[in-house]
């Protein structure tokens, strides 16, 4: 294995590469460290911290960033999203072709839901709108982002073990 | 992951590929069987990962036709002998 394999390819065999629970609860995971990093977010944007608090939150927030990276990274090993293009199979640039295209759809709704969300917001207080513009943001990235990552992690079988493992 | 058998039990019917509405039979697994060849074998020789190889056997994926001329070359056999779009027919019949 070369160099770039060893560090960005998981081997064969690996839980979490091989196994689709594993990869789901990965997944679940994910989802739930990127809502905390946008609850965190807006509980910044709360006036009058205090040194306790904004200490709390610091370091909360650089927790949550870790762990949400190693998650990812981890997701990214599992499903070949951390390799290059050019060095997938025509079945995986298919497969990371479509989960890339419905991560586009999807981010385009959920776009539509923000602005939507801002088109009705303008009845609200504008103190509100700025405190969730950040964590709304940070969610909408998460999305187009994330999207074909949790997407190929969560629908791809188990692997198939090779003949010599059986 | 379950498997479907073709009409007369013969060469894997495919659950279809992914976005497509054709269903392409084939015979790669007898193929590496007979030649005692394994998928990470077969897929070293076709530049593939090893779990396409699986998929392909197990008709989740569709090749190419680059693809299945290569695997056609491979095995030294027509592509016809490896891929079919009507069940192959039973050996014996």
């Amino acid at each position: 294995m070369s160099f770039f394999d060893d560090v960005f390819v998981l081997p064969h065999p690996h839980r979490l590469r091989a196994s689709r629970t594993r990869r789901r609860c990965y997944v679940v995971l994910h989802v739930l460290i990127t809502l905390a990093v946008a609850v965190l977010m807006w509980v910044v944007t709360l006036p009058d911290p205090g040194m306790v608090r904004s200490g709390l939150q610091a370091v909360g927030m650089l927790g949550l960033l870790g762990a949400w990276f190693v998650v990812h990274a981890r997701l990214g090993q599992a499903t070949d999203l951390m390799v290059s293009y050019q060095r997938l199979d025509e079945r995986q640039r298919t497969e990371l072709d479509r989960a890339t295209r419905i991560g586009h759809n999807v981010t385009s709704v959920s776009i539509f839901a923000a602005f939507s969300a801002v088109v009705v917001g303008a009845f609200l207080p504008v103190s509100l709108i700025s405190e969730l513009a950040m964590p709304v943001l940070w969610v909408i990235y998460m999305v187009h982002a994330s999207t074909p990552l949790l997407l190929l992690a969560w629908t791809r079988p188990n692997e198939a073990p090779d003949d010599e493992e059986l | 992951m379950p498997t479907e058998r073709g009409a007369n039990g013969t060469g894997r019917r495919p659950r279809a590929a992914a976005g497509s509405g054709e269903t392409i039979y084939n015979r790669i697994a007898m193929l590496r069987a007979e030649r005692n060849v394994s998928r990470r074998q077969l897929a070293e020789a076709l530049g593939v990962h090893y779990q396409t190889v699986g998929y392909l056997e197990r008709g989740e994926y569709s090749p190419s036709l680059h693809l299945a001329l290569r695997i056609a070359r491979y095995f030294e056999v027509p592509v016809e002998v490896v891929f079919s779009t009507e069940p192959f027919p039973r050996i014996g019949q």
